[in-house]
């Protein structure tokens, strides 16, 4: 008894964590204008996705993967393009292309960092063969202790074939595939809501670009089909989150008591004698969950055994609106827990005093002409084909053909060049009227945001955060244009001196 | 115009992690042929005028080492054990015009069909960008018009030194199956600026930089055209 209770409470421990729960952003991030015409899917979703017309929708995120990349430059940047892939070929979109926001230390150290990371960009985003279409980097004695690695990226999808991550109907199948679960990222979300005082290295996932390459393909051949109900990526808390999740979306959208019961010995592991909670909480990279109809199990399983994944049925759907695990391992003792799910995922906020930000008034130095061509050349820029204006002429955008619709997908971004830290309303509203401008000297429509805000503790930031908000709203209504997605990064702070407030933007519109 | 044409039946050979598939398979629609993507493991095929293999990361090019996750570079190495090679090999001994772009010049080097060796740029970094190639030789599928003539084509690889011997390259040079170098610019170290050579029986193309990617790309295809007309 007492061992199930603290299986219980160690889920429920992850599952709090800032990075999973928003539990110190939600309240302002609730106040960001996110509904529009254009708007299929706003936040809430592994990406947003916006109307393009003719049939078609883009499917747009922001990630952040700063912690990881200050312990392992190369396999750490490298998996934050790969997490950021994943969300949007979850949706059943086509990745096209990518931007990169590098903030590195002024220092040594800092340049060491950057060029790892660029290494693990390059290589990861290389081989998949999405585009880095574009990017900035700045170094700031800031980040000298917590570099900051931001990854944009874009898809494309037949509106009719758009995937969500949620659970319909009971008896549906839970389908794992991809990579096999490992100890590698256990605590990885903890981790992104500490201070990197504490991190370790063991916690940063090893990545598989060609694996992640298999899984796009077969997961943009599945969208096609109408084999599945949804399709949710095992990113933070792995598993845990992944099926509790497609329950908890499914009841909210289609109203039924859903649940879902899952087998862990059913889970392909790649380490032995894994526990529960490890199988649980691990998060191993490029693995996906499948939510699939279970007269098409066969079919399912053939296509990826087409593209050599391996897939198994590892749980169901159910209607008796639980969380269930079970492990019946041949030497260990069953293990059969039933949970709700408001024990698993406690609906929990925490309130920090909204202290001023004190500026740090350090330089905010972008990187030289140089030093960019040195970082974009070691990245395909025009695989694809669908490059118009890439990394190679200057200017924060760029430029895709959207040859599907005839139309050109205009990209443009900006962080706010340091002047958050001065006054966080008027710098993330320049990052915002920079991006405006682009698109407009581009005669573009801008359809839509994603972004993301990276804050140092709490404590100190949270009120800079704030302000942030409150600029973004300001302009968002007053320009029409929702944000769709993104994503918070709390905690990039260092004993007690956290970063600058630093916001990136990213404007997506349409021209003929 | 394109209605007069003999339109084209391609295969463009797909490998796991092949990522200029699409690509390819848009710059032979775009001229009004009609290519079709072949599975790495299937292991026949019909009457193709032309049997392409595109760019990309054939199995990832990650040769890892048993039980220990450490793995080494290795591009092409692995497409050499799919069942589609031996397709490959039977197209090239009929004669049929084989094309290998960037990873397909490195798995038709790797499986014999090209002369010498692909190994890591001088940079030890990936490289993309704009190169400026001449075409050279008997040129590129022995259009005449082409040659001497400059061309923007942009490259993106890291394992694109093409490395032969002194004695090798004489015989290459001689043979004129050296069709495409690099002006300018060298973006890999590749010996005397090679970016693609042909079998000597000038049946089997292969070349690091991209057509199917430079604005170019007309002058290219008219070349295959013509070859495969004649």
């Amino acid at each position: 008894m007492s061992k199930t209770k603290s299986i219980l409470e160690t889920l429920a421990e992850a599952m709090s964590s800032e990075h999973t729960s928003y539990k110190s952003s939600k309240q302002y991030l609730t106040q960001l204008p996110t509904k529009g015409r254009q708007v299929i899917q706003g936040p809430g979703e592994n990406a947003g996705i916006i109307d393009l017309g003719k049939g078609w929708a883009l499917a747009i995120r922001v990630e952040s993967h700063n912690h990881p990349t200050f312990i392992k430059p190369y396999h750490g940047a490298a998996t934050g393009v790969g997490g950021i892939l994943r969300d949007i070929f979850t949706m059943g979109a086509r990745p096209i292309g990518s931007l990169d926001f590098l903030r590195f230390g002024a220092n040594k150290k800092g340049k060491e960092l950057l060029k790892e990371a660029v290494h693990g960009i390059a290589d990861y985003g290389n081989c998949i063969g999405v585009p880095t279409v574009g990017g900035d980097v700045f170094f700031d004695k800031t980040y000298n202790y917590n570099c900051l690695v931001n990854v944009a990226a874009f898809g494309i999808v037949k509106k009719k074939n758009i995937i969500l991550g949620n659970a319909l109907k009971p008896g549906s199948d839970l389908i794992y595939v991809g990579a096999r679960t490992g100890r590698d990222g256990i605590g990885g979300a903890q981790m992104a809501s500490e201070t990197l005082d504490t991190a370790k290295a063991e916690t940063v996932q090893k990545e598989d670009p060609f694996l992640e390459k298999l899984l796009l393909e077969a997961c943009c051949e599945l969208a096609e089909t109408d084999w599945i109900e949804g399709m949710q990526d095992m990113g933070a808390t792995g598993l845990l989150c992944s099926t509790t999740e497609v329950a908890l979306r499914g009841r909210r959208r289609t109203g039924k008591n859903l649940g879902t019961k899952v087998f862990l010995n059913r889970v392909p592991t790649k380490a032995s004698h894994m526990t529960p909670v490890e199988l649980l909480l691990s998060e191993s990279q490029e693995r996906m969950l499948i939510v699939g109809k279970k007269k098409f199990r066969k079919k399912i399983l053939n296509l990826f055994k087409h593209w050599d994944l391996e897939a198994s049925v590892i749980g169901t759907v159910t209607n008796d609106g639980k969380y269930t695990i079970l492990y019946d391992g041949p030497k260990k003792k069953n293990i059969k827990l039933v949970m709700k799910f408001n024990e698993v995922i406690p609906d929990i906020s925490e309130d920090w005093q909204r202290k001023k930000w004190i500026p740090q008034k350090t330089p905010h130095k972008k990187a030289s002409r140089k030093e960019v061509r040195n970082i974009w050349q070691q990245y395909d820029w025009m695989v694809g084909t669908r490059t118009l204006k890439g990394p190679n002429k200057p200017g924060h955008y760029a430029v895709l053909d959207l040859h599907e619709i005839g139309k050109k997908l205009v990209i443009s971004w900006s962080s706010d060049e340091g002047r958050s830290d001065r006054s966080p309303l008027k710098g993330i509203q320049y990052a915002f009227d920079k991006c405006l401008l682009y698109q407009k000297k581009l005669k573009a429509k801008p359809l839509g945001i994603t972004n993301c805000l990276n804050f140092g503790h709490p404590k100190d930031s949270i009120g800079a955060f704030a302000e942030t908000i409150k600029g973004l709203r300001q302009r968002s209504l007053k320009h029409k244009i929702p944000i769709v997605s993104g994503n918070v990064s709390l905690y990039n702070a260092h004993h007690n001196d956290s970063i600058k407030p630093t916001p990136t933007l990213v404007m997506v519109g349409i021209a003929d | 115009m394109q209605n007069k044409k003999k339109s084209l039946r391609v295969g463009v050979v797909r490998f796991p992690c092949s990522n200029c598939d699409f690509d390819t398979l848009r710059f032979f629609i775009k001229f009004g042929h009609r290519p079709e993507f072949i599975w790495h493991n299937e292991n026949f095929f019909s009457s193709y005028d032309l049997l392409v293999i595109p760019g990309g990361f054939a199995f990832g090019d990650r040769v890892y080492k048993k039980a220990t996750g450490k793995y080494e570079i290795d591009p092409g190495v692995q497409a050499l054990r799919s069942p589609i090679m031996k397709a490959i090999y039977d197209f090239a001994k009929k004669g049929r015009p084989i094309l290998g772009i960037c990873n397909g010049f490195q798995i038709l080097v790797k499986a014999g069909l090209l002369p010498g060796k692909l190994t890591q740029n001088n940079s030890q970094k990936f490289f993309c960008d704009f190169t400026i190639c001449k075409i050279t030789g008997d040129s590129f599928f022995g259009d005449k018009k082409m040659l001497g003539k400059k061309f923007k084509v942009p490259v993106a690889h890291g394992y694109g030194k093409y490395v032969v011997n002194d004695k090798e390259y004489k015989r290459l040079q001689k043979n004129k199956q050296i069709f495409l170098e690099y002006q300018n610019f060298n973006p890999n170290g590749s010996v005397r600026n090679v970016a693609g050579v042909t079998n000597k029986e000038k049946t089997i193309f292969g070349m690091m930089p991209h057509p199917e990617r430079t604005p170019d790309g007309k002058f290219f295809m008219r070349a295959i055209e013509t070859y495969v007309k004649n």
